[in-house]
């Protein structure tokens, strides 16, 4: 049994999270959100635009993670990777951010939805 | 030797960022459902204990996030002494405790799936304990822990059980 080395205890204190955590928590809010925004103007009723919107959002999901996955990676290998304390800092920026953006949906979803009739 | 005093151990701790992303996607979810199908609701008062019923048993994923924000110290530790994994409970269980343990994969999700020689003595403290019976009876072993939540990965987890367990327990 060999000892674990001192550069593990030393990441015990790191707190390391994947990207795409960040982005399926921020496509779970947005799409939240978004469903919200659309049924308060209106467009809920509308059966094909509400089609026709979710094939555009789908679609563009797609394609962003198709696109962005390339740069991404290779940001976080030629730049991240040797600076992980800018990667923890962006990720807790992230992690701000889609915690501002639900913190916005639940105060949008409660004060403003029954006004417009949504119940 | 405690594992406490123990400077060769294996720590991991929780991590904060991942149940903020769990809290923060589906807090949103729950409340406006919540609200739109329970509280401003028009459906009948059945219809909406049904619904609140439901949202309930989702929100009782958001507890183990919420309760790890404030879950201060390590979570899993493995020494030579055995292992001490909180979310089964705060007892060191010994290697002379374990019958085997090995690597399985739920779901693309990797755990440390662990045989006690007798469970009985080892009981778990926390809301594992509800679901033991039913992941044993899946094959899930005693105790299964993985990396998620954790600030180690899954991969440094079972290097961990392949460093500090004896080598006899593995591939049994």
């Amino acid at each position: 049994m060999s000892p674990s080395s001192a550069p593990e205890d030393a990441k015990a204190t790191q707190d390391h999270i994947e990207w795409r955590q960040i982005f399926i928590g921020y496509g779970m809010v947005m799409i939240m959100l978004m469903l919200a925004v659309l049924h308060q103007l209106g467009f809920s009723e509308n059966r094909n635009l509400m089609s026709a919107i979710g094939s555009v959002v789908v679609f563009a999901v797609v394609v962003a993670a198709t696109v962005l996955t390339g740069p991404l990676k290779a940001f976080r290998r030629d730049v991240l990777a040797i600076r992980p304390a800018l990667e923890d800092r962006l990720q807790w920026a992230a992690i701000g951010a889609l915690v501002l953006l639900s913190i916005a949906t639940i105060v949008h979803g409660i004060l403003v939805l029954p006004a417009s009739g949504w119940s | 030797m405690t594992m406490d005093q123990s400077s060769l151990a294996f720590r991991a701790y929780v991590s904060r960022k991942q149940s903020l992303v769990v809290i923060a996607a589906l807090a949103p979810m729950l409340t406006g459902m919540g609200w739109t199908l329970v509280v401003n609701s028009t459906h009948p008062l059945g219809s909406r204990l049904f619904f609140a019923a439901v949202l309930g048993l989702f929100a009782l994923v958001l507890v183990g996030p919420v309760h790890r924000l404030v879950t201060q110290g390590p979570i899993l530790e493995v020494s030579v002494d055995g292992f001490r994994w909180r979310g089964w409970s705060t007892e060191t269980i010994s290697w002379d405790a374990v019958e085997r343990w090995k690597t399985t994969t739920y779901f693309g999700i990797r755990y440390v799936t662990i045989w006690l020689h007798e469970p009985h003595r080892h009981r778990s403290t926390t809301a594992a304990r509800w679901t033991q019976g039913v992941n044993a009876w899946f094959g899930h072993g005693d105790i299964s822990l993985t990396g998620g939540g954790l600030n180690r990965s899954s991969d440094e987890v079972i290097r961990a059980f392949k460093q500090f367990a004896p080598k006899t327990f593995l591939g049994r």
